[in-house]
């Protein structure tokens, strides 16, 4: 479902995310759907990739989608864009609850498992291209940097915690982050 | 602050400190040399959610979501809990400081009358503490109502330094006898006893929780009959994880 604005004679159904986020600011309730219908089934893979159980990532979309529609006034475009700041509502609060369980920890990407769909259209075909892409990227990356990154991100924990994790100084577990990146950055560049 | 090149990745990656983050971002927003530089370094996390595995929420997600945001700005009783030795419900409405001046314009001037706007415009008053409090950044817990009670829910705020509350949505008053009572529950499964309340009128109601919440996983309400010792009722709702 698409939130509908008419301008001028004109039906948009496919408002940008900067018109969504105005919709969010005026308090229009169809853009929050059209904002949860294009980025809620990657907030809620966020959320579970981080906390393993569906019922807690649903918890963690919700509490975010919300905290967007409270927040849409304090977005700024000359700070990111809107997925960006949506998907780092997701992060910070799944972590923030994962930070409180202590006994999860989720394995490293290359345990996740992709489900083949039976219903995959060109359009999950071509999105399926772009995954893989980016999934041989990550693969390129040394382990060690890939590992770091990916405890980091999905795995909430700080640099003192993983330096005391993986047995390395802090100096080194910044420097696997900042290389790593700047690796993928660098292919994700040449491959685009 | 100097400029952050060297928290970058952390930042990005979310791997700082709560403190240090919110450094961070200060700086960034108001840096363009770092603000550039995070933005670059944003591609590659983009690419981290990209590379995710597809996973589908349940289709009452987005109607929940959408539910919760749509919430009118509510008729609030406001209930002082059981434990403090009385229970007082007083209706009113978000503030409308006009309707103050019209039940001041339209009030006769009597004894009688002049109590009536006083109590109107305690009440008010009230109300607009209440949506003060709302609207302080906090802590957020959303419960689910089960059962009977599907449909309902609560939603506890968790200001920092201040009392911690929940707001209610669509529950119904509690049968004669009973009471609704809030829990908190910790990592080993201890269910501490919270608030009690009767509620016997209006839909949405905000409730003091009672006690400190700090270090508990998880909260729920159930249905009792008595305002003090275990929990021996039904779940009216309970959140997932605190």
């Amino acid at each position: 479902m698409h939130a509908i604005r008419t301008v001028a004679g004109m039906i948009d159904l496919d408002p940008t995310d900067e018109s969504l986020m105005a919709d969010l600011v005026e308090r229009r309730l169809p853009a929050l759907g059209t904002l949860y219908d294009r980025y809620g089934r990657l907030a809620y893979a966020l959320a579970y990739r981080i906390l393993g159980e569906p019922e807690a990532a649903e918890d963690v979309v919700h509490d975010a989608f919300l905290l967007a529609w409270r927040g849409a006034p304090g977005f700024r475009r000359d700070r990111g864009s809107a997925r960006g700041w949506l998907l780092s509502i997701v992060h910070h609060r799944a972590v923030d609850v994962l930070r409180r369980k202590t006994a999860f920890r989720p394995a490293p990407l290359e345990a996740a498992e992709r489900r083949a769909s039976d219903a995959d259209t060109a359009e999950e075909a071509a999105r399926n291209v772009e995954e893989e892409g980016v999934r041989r990227v990550l693969a390129a990356l040394p382990e060690a940097q890939r590992r770091t990154i990916e405890l980091a991100y999905f795995g909430g924990y700080t640099q003192v915690e993983l330096a005391q994790l993986m047995g390395v100084p802090l100096g080194t577990v910044k420097g696997r982050m900042r290389i790593g990146l700047q690796k993928m950055r660098r292919a994700l560049e040449h491959a685009g | 602050m100097s400029h952050v090149i060297d928290d970058l990745e952390l930042y990005i990656l979310g791997a700082l400190p709560p403190e240090e983050d919110r450094a961070v971002a200060d700086h960034v927003a108001g840096c363009d040399g770092c603000r550039r530089e995070a933005d670059a370094l944003e591609a590659a996390v983009t690419a981290l959610q990209d590379a995710l595995p597809a996973h589908e929420p349940s289709p009452e997600l987005r109607d929940r979501i959408l539910a919760s945001a749509s919430a009118p700005q509510p008729d609030v009783l406001r209930v002082v809990p059981a434990r403090t030795g009385s229970i007082t419900l007083r209706r009113a409405s978000l503030p409308t400081y006009g309707l103050v001046a019209a039940a001041v314009a339209l009030a006769v001037l009597s004894i009688g009358a002049l109590r009536q706007v006083d109590t109107l415009r305690a009440e008010i008053d009230e109300s607009h503490t209440i949506g003060l409090r709302v609207s302080q950044p906090a802590k957020t817990w959303y419960m689910s109502g089960v059962d009977r009670w599907q449909g309902a829910g609560g939603m506890l705020y968790a200001p920092q330094g201040s009392t911690a509350f929940v707001v209610f949505r669509d529950l119904g008053p509690a049968p004669a006898g009973q009471s609704y009572t809030i829990w908190l529950v910790d990592a080993e499964g201890r269910w501490i006893r919270g608030s009690s309340f009767a509620s016997t009128e209006g839909r949405v109601r905000m409730v003091d929780v009672g006690v400190p919440v700090d270090g508990f996983d998880r909260c729920a309400v159930t249905l009792e009959t008595r305002t003090e010792g275990a929990r021996q009722g039904p779940i009216v709702m309970q959140s997932r994880f605190y």
